[in-house]
């Protein structure tokens, strides 16, 4: 009998699957005339499914052509244009509602996954801003997707999941660290290969595959600490859930990295908390 | 100094630190009795909370408290969110401060609203 690997387990997967308002929303935005790149990036910047799929698509190796370095849902919508993303919603399947699944099983909402995820993507370009970084939508992106591994955990394991959240949540600690006990490939395992197979620039697969374990032997040691705080910041603030309710440990490499001081963390996180503000009635359910 | 969103600060308001755009422009400096105009131009630059300082009235600003009790529940909240954090360092320290202080603002927002949809 064929060994099941993480690899053969994420090329098993046709698709990911999404929040349906946040599908309608984008259905109605491309069947406007008078839609812009940027209510369109706007839009895809909310969801983690679609924006990942949208930059595999602008990165895909073409024949004759020099391998790209997207990282930007703005540009992939430019290089792609409408038409790209009519066809890849179309193929996008949605979540059935309620999103609690299997039910029951544990108190984890789906949804929650993606206000994370998004709560992380705010905070990290925030960081980027306040640290003058270039290229602040590119942090945005490695925040949005660095728990894609999570989503494709719950897809074809969703029993495992389910297992890791109650864990967690008795134990009082990290999904992570209760993944790290079990001895599974982990949610950034599966995250890393995921990327990898839908062609999204190492960089970004990377943060997938190491946000808890931040290295400075990374090739954007940056960009992954960013991610590395950003992550500690959603969750700090309680918003949305990575499977569990709980803080992880800064890691040192992260924060010499970055360098942000204490003087910096109360403006950072009001300008995370009026950002999510705004952005978050699209995600509410529908 | 109280760090507000730009939309919660009062013209009248007097500036602490100076204001920036996210580019980097100076939009207004440490000092500047804000206007209308200079809230207008912070959001139109994307600019979404300033450092200000206390009201020009000199009347120091005493945000409602909880009482001791839910306090404590609060404080115990956090102490179960930040503990696989521990130990935690003097960023974390002030990371989970301004996190409680945020979490403890909007449970006051939230009973107020409440309240004042009895009445």
């Amino acid at each position: 009998m064929r060994q099941t690997t993480p690899e053969s387990l994420i090329a098993a997967l046709d698709a990911l699957p999404t929040l349906p308002n946040l599908r309608e929303t984008l259905a109605q935005a491309l069947s406007n005339p008078y839609s812009s790149f940027g209510a369109l990036t706007d839009i895809i910047g909310l969801d983690v499914v679609m924006a990942a799929r949208l930059i595999g698509a602008a990165n895909r190796p073409q024949a004759g052509t020099p391998r790209r370095n997207i990282t930007s849902i703005n540009k992939a919508l430019r290089i792609l244009g409408f038409d790209a993303v009519r066809a890849l919603l179309a193929s996008q399947p949605v979540i059935s509602e309620p999103t609690t699944e299997p039910a029951g099983s544990s108190s984890f909402v789906v949804r929650d996954l993606w206000l994370h995820s998004v709560a992380a993507a705010v905070a990290a370009r925030a960081i980027a801003v306040q640290m003058a970084y270039p290229e602040p939508d590119e942090y945005y992106l490695a925040g949005l997707l660095h728990d894609i591994g999570k989503i494709a955990m719950l897809r074809i394991r969703p029993n495992q999941f389910h297992a890791l959240a109650v864990q967690a949540a008795a134990s009082q600690r990290t999904f992570y660290q209760c993944e790290m006990d079990n001895g599974q490939p982990s949610h950034a395992v599966l995250g890393r290969i995921l990327l990898r197979q839908w062609s999204l620039p190492s960089a970004l697969g990377e943060v997938a595959g190491r946000h808890h374990t931040p290295q400075s032997d990374s090739a954007a040691p940056r960009l992954l600490a960013t991610a590395h705080i950003a992550d500690i910041l959603a969750r700090a603030l309680g918003v949305g859930s990575g499977g569990d309710p709980f803080v992880p440990p800064l890691k040192p490499v992260a924060s010499v990295q970055v360098a942000l001081r204490p003087s910096n963390v109360e403006t950072l996180l009001t300008e995370i908390d009026c950002e999510l503000s705004r952005v978050m009635a699209a995600l509410a359910p529908s | 100094m109280p760090v507000l969103p730009v939309a919660d600060v009062k013209p009248g308001t007097e500036l602490q630190q100076p204001v920036h755009s996210p580019r980097g422009v100076l939009l207004a400096a440490s000092g500047t009795v804000l206007t209308q105009e200079h809230l207008a131009t912070f959001v139109a630059y994307g600019v979404r909370t300033i450092n200000v300082a206390a009201p020009s009235d000199k009347v120091p600003f005493e945000p409602r408290q909880l009482d001791e009790e839910r306090l404590a529940a609060v404080q115990a909240h956090f102490d179960a969110r930040f503990a696989p954090a521990m130990p935690l360092s003097p960023l974390m320290r002030e990371v989970r401060r301004v996190a409680e202080e945020m979490y403890i603002k909007k449970l006051l927002q939230q009973e107020d609203l409440e309240a004042g949809a009895d009445r």
